[in-house]
């Protein structure tokens, strides 16, 4: 926590050490982090790059005795949420208006782990992003909360919504 | 949760990616780099841009204005002839000088004269 606060002050003050070190100490969690919901490695990191530019920004935005691992994580799940929600226009727009292919080959079925990915893909990141924090990330319902800054109700009816939708994808009770 | 999805879970958090030695210092040149590109906008505060941008837009306009929009007499050709008092717009569209007299040249002229 005083490791937090002073390179927080000091990394304020335009100090380029105290902001790399920063970068240094918190870049595993913001990969890992990423890494829930991007499985290509260069769009991790360019959305962890991304992070850490949108942290300097708004550096003074950062109280130093504020939990500032939670405040990073709450910069990384919305940079994430709004990276998948490009994404998810851009597919919709693609397959309305993008060229039409006919597969030469008939795609593979794929396995039962192919079929969750594919699902999970298909939810809409309001849904999506807690039911990861909750079963990937191990989050709780109030750690949720707070990252995604929603109420503990809200993120109860979206982890139930989301699940619900999932088993109707995969067809299961 | 059915088993699968309970499996394909905890296969998902093994899939984790880490950062490679040289991040730091990407994340360095590209803050450095945000650094020196920070323009006019980085100095005003948020909540007076609009305000700037608009008296900014009203502002070019009417450089525009000035700029483009040629000078036309006020009057009809004859008219301005005609009466004794003219605008100098007036004056130099009708009055068939190509350039009107330079000041500095006047005063020089006016120098020798006196001489």
């Amino acid at each position: 926590m005083e490791f937090d606060r002073e390179l927080i002050v000091r990394a304020q003050g335009g100090d380029e050490s105290a902001q790399e070190a920063i970068v240094k100490h918190y870049s595993p969690m913001v990969f890992r982090l990423i890494s829930r919901f991007f499985r290509s490695r260069e769009d991790v990191e360019d959305l962890a790059q991304d992070v850490f530019l949108k942290l300097f920004a708004r550096i003074e935005q950062v109280r130093p005795d504020e939990n500032f691992p939670g405040w990073l994580a709450r910069v990384t799940v919305n940079t994430c949420y709004d990276e998948l929600r490009k994404t998810r226009r851009r597919k919709t727009a693609m397959e309305i208006y993008g060229p039409q292919f006919e597969p030469s080959v008939a795609p593979r079925e794929p396995d039962a782990f192919g079929k969750a990915r594919i699902a999970l893909q298909g939810l809409d990141p309001k849904l999506r992003i807690p039911l990861i924090l909750k079963e990937v990330e191990e989050m709780s319902v109030e750690e949720i909360a707070r990252t995604m800054g929603l109420t503990q109700t809200n993120v109860k009816v979206r982890l139930f919504r989301a699940r619900k939708k999932l088993a109707g994808i995969l067809g299961q009770p | 949760m059915n088993p699968s999805l309970k499996d394909f879970f905890n296969e998902e958090k093994k899939r984790v990616f880490t950062p490679d030695p040289y991040f730091h210092s990407r994340v360095m040149a590209r803050v450095r780099e945000g650094k020196s590109k920070a323009d006019i906008w980085a100095l005003i505060p948020g909540s007076t841009r609009p305000v700037f941008g608009f008296a900014l837009m009203l502002l070019l306009a009417f450089v525009a204005v000035e700029i483009f929009v040629p000078q036309i007499p006020e009057r009809g050709f004859i008219t301005a002839l005609l009466e004794s008092e003219q605008t100098p717009a007036e004056a130099f569209l009708l009055s068939g000088d190509d350039i009107p007299a330079d000041q500095e040249l006047l005063n020089q002229l006016m120098d020798a004269e006196e001489r």
